[in-house]
């Protein structure tokens, strides 16, 4: 395996009251490692200590016990965090800017140059949908385009890690499969992609591994394909069968193996029906006010990194 | 990592930026305006009193105005930005804390400054109108009105045309437009009669300290306001400390002033003096009385003991903000 970037110890988290007694353990002696270029899913129920856990990596919150290692050091440094992009849960933007004003000011805090924000903000924008509602106040806008603000901002330094609190959230089937392909295209390009969600489905679809935290408590951990792989069946997918041809080879199969095969018609999911839908959709009238909905998401080009981004 | 001057600049600008569009500072900007311009009118018709009422007038608008406003700006900032979490989302940036704290502080003396120079340029204005019965000069009072006027409406017709944010624009334009003001004004006197252009610039000169004066005591309540800020971040709680501080420190002075009659002027008495926040140091209107001007070794001590306290306050507020976790 490659270098970890980041090391969780026996983390625990107690969150403690006026007097200083202990109110809420909320993470409680967790142990994990993530290597560079992995997809690590943080999954649980409600209040199990996913978002703690993640404050904690930034620094923002301190553990009560235990060590965390970010890119090498302690998520006190302030200079690791110039390779650190952070999508919080709530899309706590400033709401009298605008979208292009708020990727602005972002970039300012990386100390990046004048022209090489205004080429990344463009890039972003466009990458998020977002390039007609620029100038618009971020306070005026729906919650699923505030949410792909957010993702912007997260990316504006080209991070090597990335850490998401529920990216999907509020963004429709589109844009959350947009954000799934992003994910996996950066995680192709090295940068390691810490996220939690409760969409299992966008879990499944793109972390290589996964944890499973309950009430703090690390319950499961290991690589996605293992944990949801049923060694004991197999599915044989056909052309659909005239009825007979059908009948006779399941009794062929009852005959050879003794078990009683099943059959279905596959399902197509409500994702790909949703897609199919918006491709066939007129478009968009004049003055449209909701994010645009493209067929690829483009990955800005100074996300590609070297040798990749776009011909000039 | 070294300090980078880049990033505060940044985050300072964001911060005055965020706190101008917010109407709220913009209608006590105004209204502190208006009433400056029309304090003339109000003094005379009440009490037919002597131009000092109007600069008492002003400048007591000034101080409290300008303490709410140091109030509102710490909490619309800094205890919004904990309140929302928008402060999380900064400071995952390489951002210090510390330099995040004193950069939002920054941002909210540049609004309280453009906000005194507001003030000190009505006060200029109003004071050519004179008592009314003497019929001076009303046309000063019109001055000011027009000036309000042109900055509102101007900003109004670029919000129309392009959508820039209205509050923001007419809270630049407003000291833009009375600086023009005041200069046309000067200009006009110039043409006509020198020596009374001349008195205007030297009302101006005397008025500045006093006006700096109060802006040096807004200096020290927006340090109280902004540390609070950092630990009660909640706009009621913080409007209560605000409050009480603003009482403690105007009442203290009587108890100063009878200490200083038991102990005449001992040192033990400054020193207790130097140890309270005190709102009446700040206070200029008796030393402008009669024409006659602030000493400036007077504001140099009054700035010693601004800066003190700004320093106590925000090292208390940076200790508290550095140990608060942002959750
Ligand atoms: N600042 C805080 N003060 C006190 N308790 C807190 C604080 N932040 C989180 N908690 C508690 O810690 C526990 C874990 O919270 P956390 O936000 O990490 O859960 P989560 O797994 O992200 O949940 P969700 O899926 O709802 O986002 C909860 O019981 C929560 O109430
Ligand atoms: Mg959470």
């Amino acid at each position: 395996m490659t270098e970890c970037r980041v090391q969780i110890e026996k983390v625990e988290k107690t969150f403690r009251d006026f007097w200083g007694r202990a109110r809420v353990r909320a993470v409680r002696g967790v142990s994990f490692d993530v290597a560079a270029g992995e997809v690590f899913g943080l999954l649980g129920p409600n209040g199990s200590g996913k978002s703690t856990l993640m404050k904690m990596m930034l620094g923002l919150l301190r553990p009560t016990a235990g060590q965390i290692r970010v890119l090498g050091q302690s998520p006190d440094t302030t200079a690791i965090r110039a390779r650190i992009g952070y999508m919080p849960e709530e899309s706590s933007l400033y709401p009298f800017l605008t979208a292009e004003e708020t990727l602005d000011f972002f970039g300012q805090l990386f100390g990046l140059e004048a022209a090489e924000r205004a080429r990344r903000v463009e890039e972003l924008l466009a990458m998020t949908g977002l390039a007609h509602a620029r100038c618009r106040r971020v306070g005026e806008f729906s919650k699923g385009m505030a949410r792909r603000v957010c993702l912007a901002q997260t990316l504006i330094n080209d991070p090597d890690l990335i850490l998401l609190d529920e990216p999907t959230a509020g963004l429709d089937p589109v844009g959350s499969r947009q954000v799934k392909e992003m994910i996996r295209a950066l995680a192709q390009r090295g940068r390691t992609v810490i996220l939690s969600s409760h969409l299992l489905a966008d879990v499944e679809d793109v972390c290589d591994r996964i944890a499973i935290l309950y009430h703090g408590l690390l319950c499961a951990l290991g690589c996605v394909n293992d944990l949801l792989e049923e060694h004991g069946q197999i599915r044989i997918l056909l052309p659909a069968l005239d009825p007979a041809v059908r009948e006779e080879s399941l009794e062929w199969l009852r005959r050879r193996t003794g078990a009683v095969p099943l059959w279905e018609h596959p399902r197509k999911d409500l994702e790909t029906v949703f897609l199919e839908t918006i491709r066939h959709a007129p478009p968009p009238p004049e003055g449209a006010s909701g994010a645009a909905v493209e067929e690829e998401a483009p990955l800005a080009p100074f996300l590609k990194g070297k040798g990749e981004s776009a011909p000039p | 990592m070294a300090f980078r001057l880049d990033i505060f600049h940044a985050l300072v600008v964001q911060s005055v930026r965020e706190s101008l569009r917010q109407p709220v500072i913009l209608l006590v900007t105004t209204v502190a305006i208006l009433l400056a311009a029309l304090m003339p009118f109000m003094t005379a018709f009440q009490f037919g009193e002597e131009n000092r009422l109007v600069m008492d007038g002003i400048l007591a608008l000034h101080f409290l105005l300008g303490a709410y406003l140091a109030g509102a700006v710490s909490q619309l900032g800094l205890g919004l930005d904990l309140q929302g979490r928008a402060a999380g989302l900064i400071l995952c940036k390489p951002v210090r804390r510390a330099e995040f704290f004193l950069a939002r502080f920054t941002g909210v003396l540049v609004v309280l400054a453009l906000f005194s120079f507001c003030l000190w340029t009505a006060a200029v204005l109003s004071q050519q109108i004179g008592p009314l019965e003497h019929g001076e000069d009303e046309r000063a009072g019109l001055i000011i009105l027009a000036a309000v006027a042109a900055a509102h409406g101007i900003s109004g017709m670029i919000n129309y045309r392009r959508g820039s944010p209205y509050a923001e624009w007419s809270f630049f334009l407003l000291p833009i437009a009375l600086g023009m003001a005041l200069s046309f004004l000067l200009i006009r006197d110039l043409r006509a009669d020198v020596a009374s252009a001349g008195r205007v610039l030297a009302s101006g000169v005397r008025l500045l300290p006093a006006f700096g004066l109060v802006y040096l005591g807004l200096g020290v309540l927006a340090a109280a306001a902004h540390t609070l800020a950092a630990r009660f971040s909640s706009a009621p709680v913080l409007a209560g400390f605000m409050t009480l501080l603003l009482v403690l420190g105007l009442s203290l002075e009587p108890l100063i002033h009878e200490w200083r009659g038991a102990v005449a002027e001992s040192l033990r008495v400054m020193g207790i003096a130097w140890l309270m926040p005190s709102w009446s140091l700040f206070w200029p209107a008796d030393a402008l009385y009669a024409g006659r001007s602030l000493p400036l070794t007077y504001l140099g001590w009054a700035a010693l003991y601004s800066v003190t306290w700004t320093a106590f306050f925000l090292s208390v507020g940076t200790a508290w903000f550095a140990e608060r976790e942002l959750g």
